[in-house]
Order: C-alpha cells, then sequence, then structure tokens
C-alpha cells in the first residue's frame, strides 16, 4: 500500500494525496481520469477490477465517491476516494477506463446527484422516472416515510 | 359468455328450470375453482415459497393450479408474492388490466399486504397491493409457508364456489 501512494505521489507531483485511518487513498477530483489510467495500465499489478463505485454523503458540504480497485495478479485491493462539493457535485466518468463504471455511475448519479461529465448514457436507473429528488442523500424526504414510534424499554 | 347471460331468463320460465340453473351454477363455479390458473408473478423472496408450493412436496397442482402460466392473458389467479415497489407498481396494474375476467388475485406475503417490513422508513415500496388491484385473498407471512399459500387458495376456491350466475357474479 505504501508503494502504491509513492508511486502515486511520483507520477502526480502536482496531485495532493493523503490517506484515511482506514488506508483509503483521496485523490483530488480533477485528476481522477489520470490516475485510473495510470493504475489500469502502467502500474505494476495491474488494477484491472473496479469492484465497487460508490458515494458516502457527508452533511453539510461534502460528498465522497469511493472507487475500489483490485488486482487479479497481484491480489491486492486499494481504496481511492475524492471528496465532491455537496452544491454540484462532478466528477469525470471512468467508463472509459473501466467498462464496469457504467451502471454504477448511474445508481450513483440516480440516488446521491453526482454528475459524472462524459458519461454515454446517465439517467435514473433504480428509482422511477419521474422521482425528484436523491434519495439516499441524507436530508431526503418523502411522504411515504413513516415515523417509527419509539418502543419503551421496561425493567421487568 | 353472451349464452350464459340469456340462460338465467329463459329457464327461470320453464317449470324445474331452477333446479337446472343451480346446478349450471355449481358446475360453473366448480370448473373455475378448480383449475385456477396462476399468472408466474413472484417478485421477491415470497416467490421461493410460491415455487416451493409448485414443487414436489406441497404440489399445487392437486389443486389443478399447477400450469404457471407466463402470460397474463391466459391465466386466471395472480399471486403478488413479493415487495411492489413504485418503479413495477405500473407493471402490476398493467398485468392485472390484460388478464381476461374471471380474475382473483391473492396478496400473498406481508409486503402485498400492507408493505410488510418496510411500512415505516422506506420510500420506494407501495403499502400493500391494494392500493392498487382488488385483492380477493390475503395470505399473512414472511413469507408465508406453502401450506399457507395453499390454505389461501382453498379459501379462495370456497370463495369462488359461492359465486353464481343468476346474480351476475
Amino acid at each position: 500500500m505504501a508503494n502504491i501512494i509513492e508511486e502515486l505521489k511520483n507520477k502526480f507531483s502536482g496531485a495532493v494525496l493523503e490517506q484515511d485511518a482506514a488506508g483509503a487513498i483521496f485523490v483530488p477530483a480533477d485528476k481522477i481520469k489520470d490516475i485510473f489510467s495510470f493504475l489500469k495500465l502502467s502500474y505494476g499489478p495491474q488494477f484491472d477490477y473496479l469492484s465497487s463505485l460508490t458515494a458516502v454523503d457527508h452533511l453539510p458540504d461534502i460528498i465522497e465517491v469511493v472507487y475500489h480497485l483490485y488486482s487479479v495478479k497481484g491480489n491486492t485491493t486499494v481504496v481511492i476516494k475524492t471528496k465532491l462539493n455537496r452544491e454540484a457535485p462532478a466528477v469525470a466518468s471512468i467508463t472509459e477506463i473501466y467498462k464496469g463504471a457504467d451502471w454504477f455511475e448511474r445508481e450513483v448519479y440516480d440516488l446521491f446527484g453526482v454528475d459524472f461529465t462524459g458519461h454515454p448514457d446517465l439517467r435514473r436507473i433504480l428509482t422511477p422516472e419521474d422521482c425528484e429528488g436523491y434519495p439516499l442523500r441524507k436530508d431526503y424526504s418523502h411522504p411515504r416515510i413513516m415515523i417509527k414510534p419509539k418502543a419503551e424499554v421496561k425493567n421487568i | 359468455m353472451a349464452l350464459i347471460n340469456k340462460l338465467p331468463v329463459v329457464l327461470e320460465k320453464i317449470p324445474g328450470g331452477n333446479v337446472l340453473l343451480t346446478s349450471a351454477d355449481t358446475l360453473l363455479s366448480w370448473s373455475r375453482a378448480s383449475s385456477l390458473w396462476p399468472l408466474t408473478f413472484g417478485l421477491a423472496c415470497c416467490a421461493i415459497e410460491m415455487i416451493a408450493t409448485g414443487a414436489a412436496r406441497y404440489d399445487i397442482d392437486r389443486f389443478g393450479s399447477g400450469v404457471f402460466r407466463a402470460s397474463p392473458r391466459q391465466c386466471d389467479l395472480m399471486i403478488i408474492s413479493g415487495t411492489i415497489t413504485e418503479k413495477m407498481s405500473s407493471r402490476v396494474k398493467m398485468l392485472y388490466e390484460q388478464m381476461a375476467e374471471p380474475k382473483y388475485v391473492i396478496a400473498m406475503g406481508n409486503c402485498a399486504i400492507s408493505g410488510g417490513p418496510f411500512v415505516y422508513d422506506c420510500y420506494s415500496v407501495v403499502r400493500g397491493a391494494e392500493l392498487l388491484i382488488p385483492v380477493d385473498v390475503y395470505v399473512p407471512g414472511c413469507p408465508p409457508r406453502p401450506e399457507g399459500l395453499l390454505y389461501g387458495i382453498m379459501k379462495l376456491q370456497d370463495k369462488i364456489m359461492k359465486e353464481s350466475i343468476i346474480k351476475g357474479n
């Protein structure tokens, strides 16, 4: 893991990279495509499999997009995160590099509202076509949601 | 069915015609109840229990319902087994409208009855099939056992036996 950070820092000298407590690597949003094509094509154990692409909503101002990459030859996983502005979250789409990112990015667009620039077909995938709003954001509400009454804990 | 509608009017005037009518009623209701062909409409986990009901141990075929048809035009029973999401609800209505009369609906499982475990905190689940289409029998359970579904089908058969062409049901 330290290896990857070193290589990335050497290759992308202008980028600010830092590490999470769990070992995830934070990269700036504008360098996403370069970093991913480097990791897929030029890096030693090539990260040829995108296992997962999701997002996390941090109130009040950040949405994080999380990428999980796996290398079959090297049997390693690396987690890459970017922080986006919650007002107008946008990041480059990596569908040209990893074809599997297609529907992942559609799902993140549908549920969080992150705009993936350069995506071939960005539209809603899980919610109905006339749904307004982005359901997995923390400030989303819907008339159907009922608050469950809190059960009283009785000491018997 | 036009001949069936004119039959009571004709037969009532003949002496002994009423006996013939009730026999015709019983015959028609019995034949409908004994060969309910279900639509393959498994939406979620209840579908597994519906499949188990169709398999060898709990055999639904002994009730005449062994042939699950994939097309709504060919069946007369819709077993809604599973959670109905908002995106699926328009398809549920469309399939129900494509079925030919007489048609019956069994709501199988808690999700089809009232939204089930998703009734409180979910934005996308329709709280029960009865909000979309008229339901005849409710089979509770999460999921109901195959014996439960068979009991529901037996109750539906009792309901059908009470139908009558004289009253126009």
